[in-house]
């Protein structure tokens, strides 16, 4: 059986990280990539919701936080991870109280490490939809049965 | 309804004081003194819905206790409030603590208020969630064994019924006789609208008649 791979959206202003992310993480996840804020918008309108959305904080035209404050709002369930060269204070704080972020990862960044995080996302992320699907599941049953209860009444 | 209860950790006493008297009547406030105190409260508390930390005291850090939070009190959200900020103590904050909000010392205390009030919403909606979850679960278990005892009756309705042929009394799988009214109404859906049939018709009335014709001549 073929098990579906995490969708994950890296967001960073410089090609070659795109490159490299894309290249590290592709065999066990599904890669999109943006290379702004609003691109990756425009990806998420397209493509629809994923499992995780990384990006890089300082990006020209909208920062990393601004563009995971908008995903949160638009897409709650999805996992919001900051991946930045920079700790600044500000910043780091903006990153939890604004884009209430999963993770905040420091560039560069180490393979294994990062794999294990995105794994982490993703599975959260995933077990977060079964719960969903399952409660979307019990509803359905449940009114099948009231429905086949009231049939035997009639 | 019980006010939620807040567990606020603090090295020092001015803070907890200010705390417990800034948000006291609005919430039941636990109070610790220090990280090996708060792992304490959270080993026998199971219903906290924010833990709110001091990032640097003696022995455990605010991070340090708040990662332990994590599996002491799970559904509790986790706030970090700090003096200091060095940049190492957020991303431990994030990382291994997983707080939702980070709040600077002095604290202001409407962006606090407002900070708990959103934590302390957040507690409330996953627990009504996982809540709404146990009960369609058990509703469906319920459900399930009433579908499944509906359909063992209607069943036995399609099988050779044992029946008296003089009463018409039935026999059910315990032995017991039942009336074939009484029967058919318990293992099936069926209400009777009472009538008689023509030939009963006939047989009452002819015997009506006969009482009247008897009972004639001895009134007279």
């Amino acid at each position: 059986m073929s098990v579906k791979k995490g969708r994950v959206l890296y967001v960073d202003d410089e090609e070659i990280n795109l490159i490299n992310f894309r290249e590290t993480l592709c065999d066990e996840f599904e890669i999109f990539t943006a290379g702004s804020g609003q691109e990756a918008l425009d990806l998420l309108a397209r493509e629809g919701e994923m499992a995780l959305v990384v990006s890089d904080q300082r990006m020209p035209g909208m920062s990393g936080i601004e563009l995971l404050a908008e995903v949160r709002e638009a897409y709650p369930d999805t996992i919001r991870m900051i991946i930045s060269a920079y700790t600044e204070v500000h910043e780091l704080i903006e990153a939890i109280n604004k884009a209430e972020v999963y993770r905040y990862f420091v560039k560069p960044w180490q393979e294994e490490s990062l794999r294990l995080t995105i794994g982490n996302a993703v599975g959260t992320y995933a077990l977060g939809q079964e719960i969903k699907g399952f409660v979307e599941c019990g509803r359905k049953q449940m009114a099948e049965r009231m429905r086949s209860l009231a049939g035997d009444k009639e | 309804m019980n006010p939620p209860r807040l567990l606020f950790i603090d090295d020092e006493e001015i803070n907890r004081s200010n705390f417990q008297q800034t948000f006291g009547e609005e919430y039941t406030i636990l109070l610790a003194a220090s990280g090996e105190e708060a792992l304490e409260i959270m080993a026998r508390e199971d219903d906290l819905a924010v833990i709110l930390s001091d990032q640097r005291m003696p022995g455990l850090s605010g991070a340090e206790v708040l990662a332990r939070a994590l599996a002491l009190a799970p559904h509790a959200e986790r706030i970090m409030i700090t003096g200091y900020c060095e940049p190492d103590d957020i991303m431990a904050a994030i990382n291994q603590g997983q707080v939702y909000r980070y709040i600077l010392k002095p604290w202001a205390s409407e962006e606090l208020r407002i900070a708990i009030m959103q934590g302390v919403e957040r507690h409330r909606l996953k627990k009504e969630n996982r809540w709404l979850l146990s009960a369609l679960e058990a509703k469906n278990a319920e459900l399930e064994e009433l579908v499944r005892s509906r359909t063992l009756e209607l069943k036995k309705l399609q099988n050779l019924l044992p029946i008296c042929s003089y009463c018409r009394k039935i026999r059910d799988d315990k032995n017991a006789w039942h009336g074939l009214e009484e029967y058919l109404h318990q293992h099936s859906d069926i209400l009777f609208t009472h009538g008689v049939c023509p030939s009963c018709y006939d047989t009452v009335m002819t015997g009506l008649t006969d009482l009247g014709q008897r009972e004639k001549p001895e009134g007279e």
